[in-house]
C-alpha cells in the first residue's frame, strides 16, 4: 500500500502545483475559494506524504511493501486483470463511440460475455436483453434519441 | 401543516407510485443483497433516469429503494457471512453463528421484522421532528446557509473510515472538483482547458457513477467469478422464521431502544449508519442478561444492530431535507438527486415543499413494510442472486450506467469523463480515500461558493454576525475540535 500511496500523493502534488499556478492568475474573486482549497489540500497531501515516508522508513514497511510487490509481480494473472479491464473499458468506450447506444453495447455485452463464458447461452440472451433495453425500451418506449455512433451517423 | 401532510401522503396511494414503491423496493433489496453494491449504488445509477419525472415519483423510487436495501444487505450477512452492505456488518456476528447453528430461518424473521419495525418507527420519529425544526429554519438567509453548509463541510473528515487525513484529501478535491467551470458569480470560466464542454462543470451523474458504482464494477471485473465463492451454502429453511418474528416482540424493549439509538446517531450529520450499527450491538451487550453468548448466536445481537439500521434513516433525512446537511454518503447522492429536479433541500425546502417531505416520510414507512412483507416470501430465492457471475452482471450494468449518463444531457462526452473519473474513483477505493467525502465536497463546494458570494454582496465582511450565523460557528468549531481535545486530555490525564 505504501508506495502506491506515495505515487499517488506524489501526483496529487503535481496536479495541485499546477492548478495553483492556473489558479493564481484568475480574477480575484473567482480565485478565492479554489486558493483555499488548494493551500489546504496541498498542506495536507504533504503531510500524508511526510508520514508515509516516515512509516515506510521506520517500520520497514518499505520492505514489507517491496514484498507485497514481488508477490504482486509473481501474481501475473491478477495483473493481467487488471489490464484486461482497463482494455476492455477502454473498448466499452471505443465500441461507443463508433456504433453508437443501439448497436455498441449489445456488441460490447456480446463481445464480453463469450470471451469470459464457455458456452453461448448467455453470449446470445444477454446482448439481446440489452438491445431490447436500448432500442425498445429508450427508443420506441421513452422516446429519447440516442448516439448513433460515428459510423451510422446520418 | 396538515394540509401538507395529506397532500404530500396522499400522493403515495397512486397505482403508479405504488408500483414504481414495490419494483424500487425489490431493486433495492436486490442491490442490498449484493455485496458491493448498495442502496446508495442504486441511487447513483437511477438518478439519471430522475431527469424530467415528477419529484415525489423520483424520490419516492429513490429513497424507497434505499430504504430497503440494509435489510437485503442482512440477507447475505446471516445466510453466507458476507454483509450486503456496511451497516450489515454487525448483524453477521450473531446471525452466521445462529445459520450455522440450523437457526437461519429464525435470525432471519428477527432480522426483518427488527429492521423493518425499526424502519417504520424510525420514520415516525422523523414526522414529529419536522414541525420542530421549521420554526428554526424559518430564519435562515444567506449566511446562515452559508454556515451550515460550511459546517456540513467540516464532516467530511468523520465521513472516512480510517485516517480522516485521507477524508479530508478526498473532500478538497472534491471541493476543486465542483469550483470547474463557470464562475456564478464573475462568468469567469475555471479549469475548463479550452474546452465548451466544461464550462458547466462536472455535471452530479457523471460524478456520482465515477465514484459510487464505477468502482465496484471494475472490481467486479477484475475479480471475476461470481459474488459468492463455489462451494458456500446458500440456503434458507423458512420453517422457524415466525419463532424469530416473535422473538422481536420478546425483546421490544431493546428493539425501541436501538430504533431510538439508530434514529439519533443517524440525525449528526457525518456519522451514518456504520456508526449507529456498532454502537446499537455494544447496547445489545451492554445491556443483555447473557452477554457471554453475544458473538455465538444470540438473537439479541441479530434484533439490536438491524433496529438501529433502518431507524437511523429516518434520522439521517432530517438534516439532509431541513438543513442541506448530508448526514452520509447515500444522503448526499440523494441530496444531488434533489438539485437534478431543481430543489434545494435545505431551510427553503420545508417552506416550499413540505408536502414532498411528507411524501417522503410516507415512502419511508410504506417501503420498509413493503420490504418487510416481499423479504418474507422471496428471501430464500432472492440470495440466488449472489450466484450470478461478475461476468454477466458487470457489462450488463456497465451498459445501463452509461446509458443513464447520457441520457442525462444527451452528451457523450459525459459517459467518457465519468469512464475517465471512474479510475480516480477506483484509486480512492484501492488506496483508503473517502469517496463520501469527496462526493460532499463536490455537492457542497459550488453552494458555499454561492451563499458566501451572496452573503458578501448583500451584508459585506460582517454577515457572520447574526446569532444563527454565530451559533452555527460555535457548533462547527465544538465538532471539530470535541475529539482531539477531549482524546488530548485523556492522554494528558492518563
Amino acid at each position: 500500500m505504501g508506495k502506491k500511496d506515495i505515487i499517488f500523493l506524489m501526483m496529487l502534488l503535481l496536479v495541485l502545483v499546477a492548478a495553483f499556478v492556473v489558479t493564481i492568475s484568475y480574477p480575484s474573486r473567482a480565485r478565492f475559494f479554489p486558493l483555499i482549497v488548494i493551500s489546504l489540500c496541498g498542506v495536507l497531501v504533504l503531510a500524508e506524504l511526510l508520514k508515509t515516508f516516515a512509516v515506510s522508513f521506520t517500520s520497514g514497511t518499505a520492505e514489507r511493501d517491496s514484498q507485497e510487490d514481488e508477490a504482486f509481480k509473481t501474481n501475473k494473472q491478477k495483473q493481467l486483470r487488471f489490464v484486461l479491464t482497463i482494455a476492455w473499458i477502454g473498448g466499452f468506450a471505443l465500441s461507443l463511440f463508433l456504433f453508437g447506444f443501439v448497436i455498441g453495447l449489445p456488441l460490447f455485452v456480446l463481445a464480453y460475455v463469450k470471451m469470459h463464458e464457455a458456452g453461448w447461452r448467455w453470449a446470445i440472451i444477454l446482448p439481446i436483453i440489452m438491445f431490447l433495453i436500448v432500442y425498445g425500451g429508450f427508443e420506441l418506449v421513452l422516446k429519447r434519441p440516442l448516439y448513433e455512433g460515428l459510423l451510422f451517423i446520418r | 401543516m396538515i394540509e401538507s401532510m395529506v397532500q404530500g401522503i396522499s400522493v403515495l396511494f397512486q397505482p403508479v407510485m405504488m408500483l414504481s414503491m414495490f419494483l424500487a423496493v425489490i431493486g433495492g433489496l436486490i442491490f442490498g443483497v449484493l455485496p458491493g453494491l448498495s442502496g446508495m449504488t442504486f441511487m447513483a445509477i437511477f438518478i439519471p433516469f430522475t431527469w424530467g419525472m415528477d419529484p415525489a415519483l423520483a424520490m419516492t423510487v429513490l429513497v424507497s429503494a434505499y430504504a430497503v436495501a440494509s435489510t437485503g444487505g442482512s440477507i447475505t450477512s446471516i445466510l453466507v457471512n458476507i454483509p450486503g452492505v456496511g451497516p450489515s456488518a454487525a448483524t453477521l456476528l450473531d446471525g452466521f453463528p445462529m445459520t450455522q447453528q440450523g437457526k437461519a430461518g429464525r435470525a432471519l424473521g428477527a432480522m426483518l421484522v427488527a429492521s423493518g419495525l425499526g424502519g417504520v418507527e424510525g420514520s415516525f420519529v422523523l414526522a414529529l421532528l419536522i414541525p420542530m425544526v421549521m420554526p428554526i429554519v424559518m430564519a435562515f438567509g444567506s449566511p446562515e446557509s452559508f454556515f451550515l453548509i460550511a459546517m456540513g463541510l467540516s464532516f467530511i473528515a468523520a465521513l472516512g473510515h480510517g485516517s480522516k487525513v485521507k477524508a479530508a484529501i478526498s473532500g478538497l478535491l472534491g471541493l476543486l472538483l465542483a469550483y470547474m467551470g463557470y464562475h456564478d458569480a464573475t462568468g469567469f470560466a475555471r479549469y475548463t482547458f479550452g474546452s465548451s464542454f466544461l464550462l458547466d462543470g462536472v455535471k452530479i451523474i457523471p460524478c456520482a457513477l465515477a465514484i459510487f458504482a464505477m468502482p465496484e464494477m471494475i472490481h467486479l471485473m477484475i475479480s471475476g467469478g461470481s459474488i459468492v465463492k463455489k462451494g458456500t451454502m446458500v440456503r434458507a429453511s423458512g420453517a422457524d422464521i415466525l419463532e424469530g418474528v416473535k422473538d422481536v416482540f420478546r425483546h421490544w424493549w431493546l428493539h425501541v431502544r436501538c430504533v431510538i439509538l439508530g434514529v439519533f446517531v443517524g440525525i449528526v450529520p457525518g456519522v451514518g449508519g456504520d456508526v449507529a450499527v456498532w454502537v446499537a450491538y455494544g447496547h445489545a451487550k451492554s445491556t443483555s442478561k447473557h452477554p457471554e453468548t453475544f458473538g455465538q448466536g444470540n438473537i439479541e445481537g441479530v434484533i439490536g444492530p438491524e433496529s438501529a439500521s433502518n431507524g437511523k434513516e429516518g434520522g439521517a433525512m432530517l438534516p439532509t431535507l431541513a438543513l442541506g446537511i448530508p448526514g452520509s454518503g447515500a444522503m448526499a447522492v440523494l441530496l444531488g438527486a434533489f438539485l437534478i429536479q431543481g430543489i434545494q433541500p435545505g431551510p427553503a425546502f420545508l417552506r416550499e415543499h413540505l408536502d414532498l417531505a411528507w411524501t417522503i416520510v410516507g415512502t419511508l414507512v410504506l417501503s420498509n413494510l413493503f420490504g418487510i412483507v416481499i423479504c418474507l416470501f422471496i428471501a430464500p430465492t432472492l440470495i440466488k442472486v449472489t450466484r450470478v457471475r461478475g461476468h454477466l452482471l458487470a457489462p450488463l450494468l456497465l451498459c445501463i450506467m452509461a446509458l443513464g449518463t447520457y441520457c442525462y444531457r444527451n452528451s457523450l462526452s459525459d459517459v467518457f469523463l465519468m469512464l475517465a473519473l471512474s479510475f480516480l474513483g477506483w484509486t480512492m477505493r484501492q488506496l483508503g480515500y473517502s469517496r463520501p467525502a469527496f462526493f460532499l465536497g463536490y455537492v457542497l463546494g459550488g453552494l458555499a461558493e454561492r451563499y458566501f458570494g451572496i452573503s458578501i454582496l448583500s451584508y459585506g465582511w460582517k454577515f457572520f454576525l447574526t446569532p444563527i450565523s454565530l451559533t452555527l460557528i460555535a457548533v462547527t468549531i465544538f465538532s471539530i475540535a470535541y475529539q482531539p481535545v477531549t482524546s488530548f486530555l485523556k492522554r494528558r490525564k492518563n
